[in-house]
């Protein structure tokens, strides 16, 4: 393959695109001069997302509004009132405390599917697939703040991605393993949740609403999501509540969540452990000129059993208890034109550090001492609704997150396309997502093509990383991603990269996908 | 009825639920349901017409035995809820980002007759039933009697004609017995006569915060967080106090309690009291009266013949040739009557009409002088409440006080005192850096217990100081506050600053929350609407799946809130280089405070889809900023 694109390459000198290049320059200079007002000015431009409109408001008059300007409401898998349909409401019933809930029940999801191919640049890590993925949520809504959520995954056994583990999801192999056709059906529990509002289902402790009871509550199986994933991304068992809206003088809102949680908790080596118990206290906070997050979470490994997954990857001995302290601080603003995200995330191995893993560009250990830098800048060009990213890292020491779900390799998938797996199939991420000893980052271009509507997209990254332990891993790598909307429910989605490195080969890989959202 | 289309097989327990569900919904999982062919449309029309006045009276059924409620609510925030343009063409353009499945949200509070109809979620008024049209209407909060809460609009509303049983605080019947009594009215929906309600029933939590937070604690069915009203008075300083929704805004002073709340004459003295109704000549005993207006930060932009809601005004389109009717032209006819040039006054009438060519429904001098009449009736209702909205911002916001500010001061205050700009001033400023500046600030007070300023709607509340520094000879030497031609404050949003052409108004403060966005990567990106632009291209309305109790909002999007927390303050800090002070002093500031019901670039943002009643994304945005409030105005010497 290699030798194919050399070749090609070779006959195709910079000389003969020469009148290529002067046509296009040509164009993207002209256009915007040449148009009419009220014409679309972009010429080429505006196939990346340009548009040389009038900044002022238009005095175009419209026709008569019809119902057909917008699109009717799609069907849904619905029972009782329809989920944001018209028509009547039902009246619902009233519970013994006085509240009335209206349940209805809809079920939605995503199926997704992709043929890709992928060569990570190591021996023998090169495949081709065929991969399907089901997501199934049921939401039987009682009332406005009372829910109960149920998720399935049925054609995957949730795992993606290399080492530690491989991809479980139905569909077919095409290479290595020559034509084997995977079933991975199951009727696996993914999530189930209650999540509710105290002073909405006891509406008569306080009759004049005039005390902070708005006290929201959660529990069961559920999925969570801290410090945009590089703290907390995973599905346990938790019970938590949340106290919203309180007054912090100088502050606009400041919301409190305290959560425990103590069953299928994956450690920040992907790995489920039994008899973990682990609290979380999370402050989040407006501010005039920022939001805030203060994120706190305490891991009490009381045992010193491991439950291995069943494909036996990832298991490994222990030989004390695992304790461990995480705290996350994060500033979400905008300065000037700039949108910037600044976090800083550790981790604390309390017990006593574990032995490092491999070369710190692979699994990490179940919990370990370190912490991570993590900034991103965004910017929208003028006249655009593109989105010119940069983000950039430091893992200094070893850092593990709180809790992070199988497949999902390390924490710094929020980095980057680069640096994030697919979720479907073993398609992982170009460059290694974990963070120890190591700085890197990611700038990245996503081009709204089609304007409002936004149904067109285009995105270009270039993002590395190189470890500052020695270990001399330095990857740099690059992407294409385009997404072109069908109707109100289909997406496609085609993903080109190419990654060189030390200590690899060249890889690369690309893929198509189908996406069905009901 | 589209169908679900697909096999599904497979043996295990998820394939046979999703068998079984997906066999029993193609009934329940439509779009919008057709109705049964008529042969005759207009015969269908009145049909309906008449049907849906049947199950939801209008307001004009009420305000014959209720004038002063009816007159009061007519002019309100509630009555233009379904009638503004902007709202119908934000509803409309969300709708067409998100591929038709934001469907009722939005639109089911402001419309609950409509959309219980079953009418489209989006098209022009002219085609909505008369009460729909009416938006958040006599029946709309008078024919619920379960306690909801927080339920973003979604309850059921009692249906019935106008003599069904109506919903009040008290339902005491006494004086309505006696009314009843009295004879001339019918409370048999099958006869003749005046018809009235048979009886009242008390439904307690009318008189509580908890039935506002109906609609104004809006949540969206994905987890995403857009209002926040009456969750903010719950924590409030004001609801410990006792101090209800209904006390400040439904009292004789907008905003504001006229009283302490323990005092024993409150509500004698925070509620206006008189006859709840008149029936023919005869009142009702005096009682606590509520106030109708629901004052807030809107006002209307549309033609006064529509609004306010005035009982002689509008026809239908099939009483167009109906000289009974009560209203005195369709909506379109309306539209065509050019008060702006006076017609109907004197003046124009005895001098500029003999020239003038007319619409065929305006050709008789008789009828603009009759139309006239209703529009100066409207402009002084509009202009009356005007003066309420005021008055309601004042109790809001208050302009504190305005103080010098130390070099060190100023330098944190920096826009981006994080990058390294602003810790060189910082630095600078401990040196002695920036003593020939001239730092100000200004502090914007909120001026009651009960929520934040802005509230409920407050991404889109634009609540600013527009602040001009005059040197002696009155030449401005700094600006911040001031507009770009659109009428928008010159932040991220204004299209003039996003495309470069006028510089971002880098200390500018407005208390207006910001909408910000997930992308594909990189950090949030603020936008005018809270339609995510990532990460997929097909943008799929669905419940969020994670529990947006516990992690208190949704992932795509979320609001930046900025506003004032209850009885609390900000600083509004001012910086201008000593090389920006070119005059000479003494140096003056002329500080406003100002508030905007929606800026400009909203009407921008959404106007691809167009406005309703023919107006121009223009015509909109310059209506918007003619609306532009004046809250305080202070003039302080700066010194040299």
């Amino acid at each position: 393959m290699q030798g194919a694109i050399k070749l090609r390459f070779d006959r195709w000198t910079l000389r003969q695109f020469r009148p290529l290049v002067a046509a296009l320059l040509a164009a993207l200079l002209a256009a915007p001069a040449g148009a009419e007002e009220g014409e679309d000015k972009g010429g080429i431009l505006s196939w990346f997302g340009w548009d040389f409109h009038d900044s002022r408001i238009s005095d175009k008059e419209p026709g008569r509004l019809t119902p057909d300007f917008i699109p009717d409401r799609p069907a849904r898998l619905e029972l009782g009132n329809d989920f944001v349909g018209t028509g009547p409401i039902s009246k619902g019933f009233v519970l013994p405390t006085g509240a009335t809930w209206t349940p209805s029940f809809l079920l939605f999801g995503t199926h997704r599917t992709a043929v890709q191919l992928f060569d990570t640049g190591r021996p023998n890590a090169s495949f081709s697939e065929w991969a399907n993925r089901l997501d199934v949520f049921g939401n039987l809504i009682l009332s406005g703040t009372e829910r109960v959520t149920v998720s399935f995954r049925p054609f995957d056994e949730g795992f993606t991605g290399p080492s530690p583990t491989t991809g479980r999801f139905t569909g077919y192999y095409f290479n290595p393993e020559h034509g084997d056709f995977k079933k991975e059906f199951n009727a696996d529990l993914i999530a189930l949740f209650f999540e509710g509002d105290i002073g909405e289902i006891f509406p008569h402790l306080d009759r004049e609403d005039q005390y902070p009871l708005d006290i929201s509550f959660t529990v069961g199986r559920q999925a969570l999501f801290y410090q945009e994933g590089i703290l907390v991304f995973d599905t346990m068992d938790v019970v938590g509540v949340t106290k919203n809206s309180i007054r912090l003088p100088g502050t606009s809102n400041l919301q409190v969540s305290f959560l425990y949680a103590w069953n299928e908790i994956n450690r920040g080596d992907n790995v489920e452990v039994n008899n973990l118990d682990l609290f979380g206290l999370f402050f989040a906070v407006d501010t005039p000129w920022s939001t805030i997050n203060l994120d706190f979470i305490y891991a009490h490994d009381s045992s010193s059993t491991r439950v291995p997954r069943s494909s036996g990857i990832g298991e490994r001995s222990k030989q004390d208890n695992e304790d461990g302290f995480y705290a996350g601080l994060s500033f979400v603003q905008r300065v000037g034109h700039l949108s910037t995200a600044f976090r800083a995330v550790a981790s604390v191995a309390t017990d006593e550090d574990a032995d490092r893993i491999g070369d710190g560009a692979g699994p990490t250990s179940a919990v370990d001492t370190g912490v991570v830098l993590f900034g991103e800048i965004g910017w929208t060009p003028p006249h655009t609704r593109n989105w010119l990213y940069l983000t950039m890292f430091v893992g200094i020491n070893d850092y593990t997150p709180a809790a992070r779900t199988p497949g999902t390799g390390g924490p710094m998938g929020r980095a980057g396309l680069l640096f994030a797996g697919q979720g479907l199939g073993r398609y992982a991420a170009p460059v290694a997502n974990f963070a120890q000893d190591v700085f890197g980052g990611t700038l990245g271009y996503q081009m709204i093509l089609d304007g409002p509507a936004a149904r067109r997209q285009l995105v270009l990254e270039l993002g590395g990383r190189q470890d500052t332990n020695g270990a001399d891993t330095a990857t740099l790598a690059s992407l294409l991603r385009f997404q072109q909307a069908f109707g109100r429910h289909i997406l496609l989605q085609l993903d080109l990269f190419g990654a060189v490195g030390n200590q690899r080969s060249p890889g690369w890989g690309g893929r198509v996908e189908w996406r069905y959202t009901f | 009825m589209s169908r679900i289309r697909g096999s599904l097989t497979g043996t295990t327990l998820v394939w046979t639920t999703a068998i079984a569900i997906a066999l029993a919904l193609p009934a329940a999982a439509s779009d919008e349901e057709t109705a049964d062919t008529v042969a005759d449309p207009d015969e269908a029309h009145i049909q309906a017409y008449l049907a849906a006045s049947d199950l939801y009276p209008s307001a004009t059924a009420c305000g014959g035995c209720h004038p002063t409620q009816y007159r009061q609510w007519s002019v309100s925030q509630h009555a233009y809820a379904q009638l503004s343009p902007v709202f119908n063409t934000m509803q409309g353009a969300i709708a067409t980002l998100t591929n038709g499945t934001l469907g009722d949200f939005c639109i089911r509070c402001h419309n609950q007759v409509g959309m219980n109809l079953g009418e489209p979620t989006f098209t022009a008024q002219a085609d909505r039933h008369p009460t729909s049209r009416e938006g958040i209407s006599c029946v709309v909060c008078h024919r619920l009697n379960r306690e909801y809460s927080k339920i973003s609009g979604r309850f059921f509303l009692e249906t019935g004609p106008v003599t069904s049983t109506i919903y009040g605080p008290t339902g005491n019947n006494t004086e309505l017995d006696a009314a009843i009594e009295a004879g001339g009215l019918v409370t048999d929906p099958n006869k003749a006569g005046r018809k009235v309600h048979a009886q009242t029933e008390q439904f307690f939590q009318l008189t509580t915060g908890g039935f506002c937070g109906g609609c104004h604690d809006v949540v969206e069915l994905n987890g995403f967080r857009l209002e926040d009203a009456f969750s903010e008075w719950k924590n409030s300083p004001a609801a410990k106090a006792g101090i209800s929704c209904q006390d400040c805004h439904m009292g004789v002073e907008q905003g504001k309690i006229a009283i302490d709340r323990n005092d024993p004459e409150f509500e004698r003295k925070n509620y206006a009291f008189g006859p709840a109704a008149r029936v023919g000549g005869r009142a009702t005993a005096d009682r606590k009266l509520t106030n109708h207006r629901f004052v807030g930060p809107d006002h209307s932009v549309v033609h006064p013949g529509l609004f306010p809601l005035n009982i002689e005004a509008i026809k239908e389109e099939f009483e167009k040739d109906d000289p009974t009717a009560e209203g005195m032209a369709t909506i379109d006819e309306w539209l065509q009557f050019d008060w702006k040039a006076g017609w109907g006054t004197d003046d124009f009438e005895e001098s500029e009409a003999a020239d003038g060519e007319f619409p065929e429904r305006w050709e008789s001098p008789d009828d603009r002088y009759d139309a006239r009449v209703i529009i100066d009736d409207n402009l002084t209702l509009l202009e009356e409440m005007r003066g309420l909205q005021l008055e309601l911002l004042r109790n809001g916001y208050v302009l504190g006080e305005i103080e010098p500010m130390t070099p060190q001061e100023a330098a944190w205050a920096a826009p981006g005192f994080l990058f390294l700009p602003g810790i060189w001033k910082s630095v600078s400023a401990m040196f002695g850096g920036g003593k020939s500046d001239l730092n100000f600030k200004v502090e914007v007070k909120s001026g009651q217990p009960g929520h934040n300023v802005p509230t409920g709607f407050d991404g889109e509340r634009v609540v600013w100081l527009h602040v001009r520094v005059l040197d002696s000879a009155g030449k401005q030497v700094f600006v911040s506050g001031d507009l770009d031609p659109n009428g928008d404050v010159r932040d991220l949003h204004s299209v003039y600053v996003h495309n470069h052409e006028l510089p971002l108004d880098t200390q500018l403060f407005n208390l207006q929350g910001k909408f910000v966005t997930t992308m594909v990567r990189g950090p949030e990106q603020e936008q005018v609407i809270a339609v995510p632009r990532s990460p997929g291209a097909a943008r799929f309305l669905q419940p969020e799946f994670r529990s947006s109790a516990l992690l208190g909002r949704h992932f795509g999007a979320r609001k930046h809130r900025i506003g004032i927390e209850p009885n609390g303050h900000r600083w509004a800090k001012y910086r201008i280089k000593a090389n920006e002070l070119t005059g000479n002093a003494p140096y003056k500031a002329i500080i406003q405070l100002k508030a905007a019901m929606i800026p400009p670039n909203l009407v921008h943002e959404v106007g691809f889809l167009g406005y309703d009643y023919g107006m121009t994304p223009r015509e909109v945005a310059e209506a918007v900023v003619a609306g532009h409030q004046i809250v305080w105005e202070r003039e302080v010497d700066l010194g040299n």
